[in-house]
């Protein structure tokens, strides 16, 4: 059984499993936004990277295209260059290509060039368009003071051709030049290839970059920005449209020698923060939504887990409930049964009076103990849902009969009458709950004779047809009671649980308050109700009607008569019976039970053969024939009816035909039935009711071992020594009073102490009574009650206690009336008694005198004796003052010493004796 | 071996016999003597001497000094203890010849014969196991029947002390004495049985001494009020004596286990 967890998940349920909630929603919702925002942002940075790339393709389409204009036109320009390398410095030739590459250009390329020029050794001596640029003739390329020459001059060192950034021409606008050096071979001073001058171009930059269209970028909704960088890095914007982002992408490029940028960023931005608010905010309903969901899932996964550890531990606590219960109630119930049976053995066997008197009230007691406990069981079954209505075939008769039976002990005991009316025409052979029902029936049954003390009580069973069921009748059971009643606002306490009513008054009705509410909750279950109708001080009815099925339409019949008849029957089977030849064997795993078995049939002397289980029952019937067979049915291992079966498969066993009788704790109706069906012969109810099973050796042993007993085996044998007048003595029960004093002689001792303190204790009793102390006088009165009774003077005993009652409760005329009556008897059977007590008067001539002196110095002892009450010494003084003779002025005294030592008086000694 | 007591006394002649028998019931001689120094002697002669000397102080006068003196020699001699009984005045004489410290013990008036015979046993058997005391019950019963008859029942097996009523019963446990089981009455005139119970209860010299409450009343309620001041038990006066007997022998085997535990 997993009963190791703990339920605690379940009762905290709510404080705990609210912070996990909040948690799981939460954590569901931060998670999906996480992921969701993290999507986003990841796919959102894949398009501005894209978006980059795409640019960067733009920015270095656009620088192809630049580097390759320019190149176009530089190519185009070095036909001049190889012109002049094949004529050997001739120039001839300048104006007519000058034009052809002027106008190449432009058709190929769209560019318009500014100029072309031819500068021998850095003087330009020739240059096409003519018109416009005449001013650069004689121009100084290799002036080194001109800070635009740097390029040339540049390319005369390096040896190839340079170009300039854009710069502001001369004659207006910005242009670019390229200078490119020309070598020519020289004829004269060896082969040396001298350098001849340079040949130069200008191309107008902002015609150039509207060839470049650098404006489409524009139209791509790009900002774009075109720079050089100079030596030291710093860049140069060259030509800008648009706010240039910071974060723009950039390609640097070389044209030449000229490092160039081109730098490009969309205008409206990488991402537009709308959009992504928009997105965002998306997102974050989204994920809520998600977040839910996934905590949703969470917690009835939880949930269910949680749920289904729940349902297993409540199927647990189920079951243990189920087998605590059933395990208490036998735990219980076997030492009340061990107690009863053995007291049952107490009753039986003593013979003292007392014994048998306490032995009653263990029963008593004992049978309530029984009563409260299974009331408890029973609450605590009903309590746990563990009750049940189990529905068999029943006989209405058998069960009036028992509870008639129960009811009539506690009737007659309070001197009640009981009226019973049944039905005569009403169908006894039903179906229903028969145990409840008598459970319940008995509950009111006793409650009715508890709560009256005089007058009747009337139990009735009706009857009625139910009109459209052929098969059902309506049982009217009631109950009449002419007790103390009920007062209406005392009805709801009634079926309270612990509740009693009027608990101040009734404290002397023993009860625990359960049996009503038990009661109650039985009659809910067979699907009806108690009602109660009462009076207060006149009387009260309990009743419910009941709805049961026939089983056969069978009367009952006048059941008085049959019930008068059964118990004069029942009685006949009273007799005792001893049986010593019989053997039986009794089978039961509670060892208890087994003693208690064994205890209620040592009186019939019949050998008892004890098996602990099924097995050695079967292993001892192989070996020896017994009478009777008893067989516990339930034990662990193999059971009653199994042991039984195996007997009786067993062709060779000696004990295949005897009687077997079935012990069960469990009384269901229809057992009897289903037990023969088994092979039993017959069965007995625990706790073993003595007389049934008497009953049942009777019926079963062979009649041969029977041997029946009549009166009691101990008569009392006759007294030995007591004097044979004292039977003659009225007030006396010799029998009783040798009972009390266990033997002869103590019965003698007891005798003579009664008689002669009679009549002395009888005037003291007289003297109270005079001086009307009525507490005293009880107090005596009491006493002698007891020490009449145990010397056997039962009626003077009786007389006694009725006077001590009577004293006690403060009836003074019944003491008037009584008391002298009873001093009389008491006097009168002290008197009698005399002969064992009166001392023989022996004449104290022969004794020796004693002196004065003696007599003070005894006096003195005496005085220490009685000071140590010291009744030994005491005694001893006596003993020696009897061996003198007392003279005569203090015979007085001596005298009142005895009777004041005789009566205890220790300080009337010390007066005397002053 | 017989043991020997001398008693050196004037008189009182119930008080030696007393002793006398109550030593005789242990096994121990008593010789009584006259406070005449000459019959001392002689008689200290006989068997080897007294193995315990009481001397029972009275009003000797001066003569009696030299019997002070030959007591003092002899026990100092013998090594034998002395007791001395009487009146305190009388005592505070004798203590004048002989030292505090040769006196084994003081008996004032008035004198328990038990307590004195008791002592003098232990006092001679010193170095042997004296004799198991026997055991003392305090009876307290305002019915002199019955305190009459259960002292003939128990005292034939046990040492009785029957008291009349719950204030002689405390004043015997002031004076000293003790007993193994007090059988108290439950309903008394004057100090009820529950009141005696509570005095005992309260002083430390009987607080231990089981009681068993006697009682005439079985039903429920009474037992139940008896029972709930925790005697030891009860005895119902109508049991049969022998069971009052057993009842009795059981207690005090309890008792007497659980003091020895």
């Amino acid at each position: 059984m997993k009963s190791e967890k703990t339920l605690t998940s379940t009762d905290s349920n709510s404080a705990w499993g609210c912070r996990k909630r909040v948690i799981a929603v939460t954590g569901s919702i931060a998670f999906s936004l996480v992921v969701l925002l993290a999507g986003y942002f990841f796919f959102l940075y894949k398009d501005i990277q894209q978006d980059r790339e795409r640019c960067g393709f733009i920015a270095e389409n656009e620088a192809e295209h630049i580097v390759m204009t320019i190149d176009c036109v530089m190519t185009r320009t070095r036909t001049l260059s190889a012109l002049v390398q094949s004529y050997n410095g001739n120039t001839d030739f300048f104006n007519s290509v000058a034009s052809m590459i002027y106008h190449d250009v432009q058709r190929d390329t769209g560019v318009t060039l500014k100029n072309l020029a031819l500068a021998p050794d850095g003087i330009v001596s020739e240059v096409y368009p003519y018109v416009v640029n005449k001013s650069l003739i004689g121009f100084n390329f290799l002036d080194t003071n001109l800070e635009g020459n740097q390029a040339a001059l540049d390319a005369y060192e390096q040896g190839h051709t340079i170009l300039t950034n854009p710069f502001k021409l001369v004659q207006g606008g910005m242009g670019m030049a390229g200078r490119a050096p020309v070598l020519i071979e020289q004829m004269e001073q060896g082969d040396r290839q001298k350098l001849w001058g340079l040949v130069t171009v200008t191309i107008d930059f902002e015609n150039l970059i509207k060839v470049l269209k650098l404006d489409n970028l524009i139209g791509m909704g790009m900002d774009y920005q075109l720079s050089y960088i100079n030596q030291d890095g710093s860049a140069h914007v060259m030509q800008a449209e648009g706010p240039l982002r910071a974060d723009a992408v950039r390609k640097r490029f070389l044209v030449k020698n000229l490092t160039w940028e081109i730098a490009i960023s969309p205008h409206n931005g990488w991402y537009s923060v709308e959009r992504c608010v928009a997105t965002i905010v998306i997102i974050c309903v989204l994920s809520a939504f998600v977040g839910g969901f996934i905590s949703m899932l969470i917690t009835l996964h939880s949930t269910n887990i949680m749920l289904r550890r729940q349902s297993e531990l409540a199927a647990a606590a189920s079951e243990a409930k189920s087998s605590f219960l059933s395990n208490m109630s036998h735990e219980i119930r076997t030492p009340i049964n061990a107690v009863l049976g053995m007291n049952e053995m107490i009753r039986r066997e003593s013979s003292e009076q007392d014994v048998i008197e306490y032995s009653e009230n263990i029963r008593t007691a004992g049978n309530t103990l029984l009563g409260l406990v299974n009331d408890i069981l029973d609450f605590s079954k009903i309590e746990a849902g563990k009750m049940e209505i189990l529905p068999v075939d029943y006989d209405l008769s058998s069960l009036i009969n028992d509870l008639v039976n129960m009811i009539q002990t506690r009737v007659d005991k309070k001197d009640l009458l009981l009226k019973l009316d049944f039905d005569e025409g009403m169908p006894k052979l039903l179906h229903g709950d028969e145990v409840r029902i008598k459970q319940v029936v008995t509950n009111i049954l006793t409650n009715a004779v508890k709560y009256t003390e005089k007058g009747s009580v009337t139990f009735r069973i009706g009857y009625e047809r139910i009109p459209d069921d052929p098969e059902g009748i309506f049982l009217n059971f009631s109950v009449s009671d002419t007790g103390i009643g009920i007062k209406p606002e005392d009805m709801a306490k009634l079926f309270s649980e612990f509740e009693r009513i009027e608990e101040k008054r009734n404290r002397n009705i023993e009860g625990t308050g359960l049996g009503m509410n038990i009661t109650k909750r039985l009659l809910e279950m067979m699907g009806t109700s108690l009602k109660v109708e009462s009076v207060y001080g006149e009387g009260s009815t309990f009743s419910f009607r009941l709805k049961q099925k026939v089983v056969k339409w069978e009367a009952l019949g006048n059941y008085e008569a049959s019930y008068r008849a059964a118990l004069s029957k029942r009685e006949k089977y009273r007799e005792k019976f001893t049986a010593p030849d019989a053997v039986v064997l009794m089978v039961d795993d509670t060892p208890m039970n087994l003693t208690v078995f064994k205890s209620l049939l040592k009186q019939t002397k019949v050998q008892v053969d004890t098996a602990e289980s099924g097995a050695e029952g079967l292993h001892m019937m192989r070996k020896k024939k017994y009478d009777i067979v008893f067989l516990d049915h339930m034990m662990p291992e193999k059971d009653g009816i199994e042991t039984l079966h195996e007997l009786h498969a067993e062709e060779s066993n000696p004990n295949l035909h005897t009687p077997a009788i079935c012990l069960t704790a469990n009384a269901i109706s229809g057992a009897r039935e289903q037990y023969l069906s088994e092979g039993f012969d017959d069965y007995l109810t625990k706790p073993i009711d003595a007389d049934r099973l008497e009953e049942m050796m009777m019926q079963y042993l062979p009649k041969e071992k029977l041997i029946a007993q009549t009166g009691d085996a101990n008569a009392a044998a006759p007294s030995v020594e007591l004097p044979e007048w004292l039977r003659d003595i009225k007030d006396i029960d010799v029998d009783s009073g040798l009972k009390h004093c266990g033997g002869e002689e103590g019965y003698l001792d007891m005798l003579k102490i009664y008689g002669s303190d009679a009549a002395t204790n009888a005037d003291r009793i007289e003297d109270f009574w005079r001086a009307r102390d009525l507490s005293n006088t009880t107090i005596k009165v009491h006493a002698l009650k007891s020490t009449s009774r145990s010397i056997g003077a039962e009626s003077l005993g009786a007389l006694a206690e009725k006077l001590e009652f009577a004293g006690k409760a403060g009836d003074e005329a019944a003491l008037d009336a009584e008391l002298s009556g009873l001093l009389e008897r008491y006097r009168a059977l002290g008197a009698a008694l005399s002969p064992l007590y009166a001392p023989e008067k022996k004449s104290d001539e022969e004794l020796p005198l004693i002196s004065d002196d003696e007599l003070q110095e005894t006096y003195d002892s005496i005085r220490d004796f009685a000071a140590n009450f010291d009744s030994d010494s005491m005694a001893y003084a006596l003993e020696f003052l009897d061996g003198f003779r007392i003279p005569e002025g203090e015979k007085e005294r001596v005298e009142q010493l005895r009777r004041a030592i005789d009566g205890f008086n220790w300080s009337r000694i010390n007066e005397i004796l002053s | 071996m017989a043991l020997k007591v001398l008693l050196i006394n004037h008189g009182a002649a119930l008080m030696t016999k007393r002793l006398g028998t109550l030593l005789g019931a242990a096994g121990i001689e008593l010789v009584s003597v006259e406070p005449v120094l000459g019959a001392i002697k002689e008689a200290e002669g006989k068997d080897g001497g007294a193995d315990v000397f009481l001397l029972s102080v009275g009003d000797f006068g001066h003569d009696s000094m030299d019997v002070l003196a030959y007591l003092k020699e002899v026990c100092l001699k013998k090594n034998k203890p002395l007791c001395v009984m009487g009146y305190e005045k009388e005592l505070a004489e004798v203590e004048k010849t002989i030292p505090n410290e040769l006196i084994a013990k003081e008996f004032t008036r008035p004198f328990d014969v038990t307590v004195i015979s008791e002592t003098v046993q232990s006092l001679a058997c010193s170095g042997f196991e004296p004799k198991k005391r026997e055991e003392n019950i305090l009876l307290v019963d305002d019915d002199i029947t019955f305190l009459k008859m259960m002292q003939s029942l128990l005292g034939r097996i046990y040492h009785v002390t029957a008291v009349c009523s719950g204030e002689e019963a405390i004043e015997y446990i002031q004076m000293g004495h003790t007993a193994e089981l007090i059988l108290l009455d439950y309903d008394m005139p004057g100090m009820t049985g529950p009141q005696v119970l509570e005095k005992l209860r309260a002083d430390s010299r009987s607080a231990a001494i089981p009681v068993i409450f006697l009682t005439g009343k079985n039903d429920r309620d009474s037992v139940m009020s008896v029972m709930s001041l925790k005697p030891e038990g009860y005895i119902l006066k109508s049991t049969s004596q022998e069971d009052i007997l057993t009842s009795v022998a059981r207690f005090l085997k309890t008792a007497s286990a659980l003091r020895r535990s």
